[in-house]
């Protein structure tokens, strides 16, 4: 990829506001690192921030929709807005209701990450097999119990799932919502570095800057990923120490 | 983001394209408004053939990368884009300023209190991080306590929030506030020594090496149409106004009676002629403010006034 990059720059010979050669934009990563790494850091805190707040709301959604299935019929359409709105649009509106500064661009990056968990963990507590259901009403279980055991580790992968995709997509909700709130005087993320670097057709810092927010994107995406993969292990690892000991116990 | 990588899809491709017949393209840097009154007064005025034709600009559009790859003839911009242009290699250069003082300014709220740049504290200022303007203000003043946010592209905040400044052009922006019943207080940008020249007509250095005479009839007849439209803008506004229906009669009657006092208080010069000075004093703040590296960029080779009559 490096060599068909470094190739078309070399036969087409692009001019460097045009497109730079990789080896030049390796340069300015590193010669700039304090800079973009300074904005990763930033943009990343946004970014996560955005993504535990989508976590924390799409679950609760996820479980008022489960238990309620009229305020599912209501409310989902709603949600699915937040999918399919134009988030460039709206931002600009979420910052005058929000605030400029970090919590405007922590805002967007919610917006954008919060349908995927919405939607899992909604699906993860309904779509259960019936066998299972009968099982807990032939028991006798109460309705928490069912919750708690049943639903909730049920919902846990589809949770899962939906984070994942929401981490690549936090990133773009704050460097979106960065285009619009910024982070105020002297601090500045990756958004403010791409628009700053388009404008003053500084080519090299902008595509650096886009490999930084690549980067940041893969890195909370691996982090859910494996966060996730270990949890979701440990809970099948206790459930199944449990099982263990209630059949031994029997 | 998905904007930049279109763009530079865009900017790829324009640089493998042929040449196009016919007049050539003249992009300007936002939508038509009427700081580009006197381009489209040229276009008006054409007996004959049109001396180009004129493309809308916008938030995005990359003016200096279509003029100096090729994609467009003509260009209009700031002349702090010149500079930026020219440090990162990319070879434009101005023909003619029709505005000798940059209609940028900083515009408060009357009722914030504030009375000048350097009272500026406590508050949010909104400028974007684009123009060479916003840097040069914040190296040079120090905005104690103040959060600077991007430009929002409307006045909207401006007319919620007492502590809300932003940047804005003196031939527009004031007026929109003053309909929607806020007093502005407008400071000129220029008269706290940072004066670009403003709606400055650009070309490539290979287009006036090749075929001169074409530059020289377009830098006439805008020089011309310019000349005509400060006498009377109506015919312009109009084309303007069709093109952008946002710039209303109104505001454009108002820039177009502001426009007038950014004019080169000269005689005996041709009309959009530059000087050498102001160039040499807008690299040495744009060097400054660390936007440009040191002796990267030389005042002659940003402008030419040879076409000028």
């Amino acid at each position: 990829m490096l060599f068909f990059w470094w190739f078309c720059q070399w036969v087409f010979s692009l001019p460097l506001y045009l497109l730079p050669d990789p080896w030049t934009v390796l340069r300015v990563l590193v010669e700039e690192w304090q800079r973009i790494g300074g904005a990763m850091m930033l943009t990343g805190a946004a970014s996560v921030s955005g993504l535990v707040i989508s976590l924390l709301m799409g679950c609760l959604a996820g479980l008022a929709f489960a238990r309620f299935k009229w305020l599912e019929k209501g409310l989902f359409p709603y949600a699915i807005f937040f999918q399919t709105v134009p988030v460039v649009a709206v931002a600009p509106l979420i910052i005058l209701w929000v605030g400029h500064g970090f919590w405007g661009v922590v805002a967007v990056a919610f917006m954008i990450s919060i349908f995927p968990i919405v939607s899992g963990a909604t699906l993860g507590l309904t779509r259960i097999p019936a066998q299972q259901i009968e099982l807990f009403r032939l028991y006798g279980a109460t309705p928490a119990q069912t919750l708690i055991k049943l639903q909730i580790p049920n919902a846990m992968e589809q949770v899962l799932s939906g984070a994942r995709v929401s981490s690549g997509l936090c990133v773009i909700g704050a460097i979106v919502g960065e285009f619009s709130a910024g982070f105020g005087t002297g601090h500045h993320g990756l958004g403010y570095l791409i628009l700053f670097s388009s404008g003053q057709l500084k080519t090299p810092l902008l595509l650096a800057s886009i490999l930084a927010s690549t980067f940041l994107g893969f890195l909370i995406f691996s982090l859910v990923h494996h966060l996730g993969g270990w949890w979701l292990k440990k809970q099948r690892y206790v459930q199944g120490e449990e099982l263990t000991s209630q059949r031994s116990s029997t | 983001m998905i904007r930049i990588f279109a763009s530079l899809g865009l900017i790829f491709l324009t640089g493998c394209g042929a040449p196009t017949s016919g007049p050539g393209v003249l992009s300007l840097n936002w939508f038509p408004e009427a700081e580009h009154g006197g381009f489209f007064q040229a276009v008006i005025n054409a007996k004959g053939e049109v001396p180009y034709r004129i493309e809308s600009g916008g938030p995005d559009v990359p003016v200096l990368q279509k003029v100096a790859t090729g994609k467009s003839d003509f260009g209009v911009v700031n002349a702090d884009d010149v500079v930026n242009a020219q440090s990162q290699g990319a070879d434009v250069v101005a023909l003619m300023a029709p505005l000798y003082t940059h209609p940028r300014c900083i515009m408060l709220r009357k009722d914030s209190g504030v009375k000048s740049i350097a009272e500026i504290k406590n508050m949010t200022l909104a400028m974007s991080s684009r123009p060479a303007f916003s840097h040069w203000l914040q190296h040079k003043y120090p905005f104690e306590g103040v959060k600077v946010v991007p430009y929002p592209g409307s006045i909207l905040p401006f007319t919620q929030d007492p502590k809300f400044g932003q940047q804005a052009y003196s031939i527009s922006e004031p007026f929109l506030a003053k309909e929607k019943g806020v007093e502005p207080l407008v400071l000129m940008v220029s008269e706290l020594g940072f004066n670009p020249y403003g709606s400055v007509l650009i070309t490539r250095r290979e287009l006036i090496e090749k075929d001169p005479e074409r530059v020289r009839k377009v830098v006439v007849a805008s020089q011309r149409g310019w000349q005509l439209y400060l006498q009377n803008g109506e015919k312009a506004h109009k084309r303007i106004h069709a093109l952008n229906p946002e710039m209303g009669m109104d505001i454009l009657a108002f820039g177009h009676k502001e426009m007038k006092k950014l004019l080169d208080p000269r005689v005996n010069h041709p009309f959009g002629t530059m000087v050498a000075e102001r160039w040499q004093t807008l690299i040495g703040q744009m060097t400054e403010c660390g936007l440009i590296k040191k002796d990267k960029v030389k005042p002659e080779t940003c402008f030419t006034n040879q076409f000028l009559e």
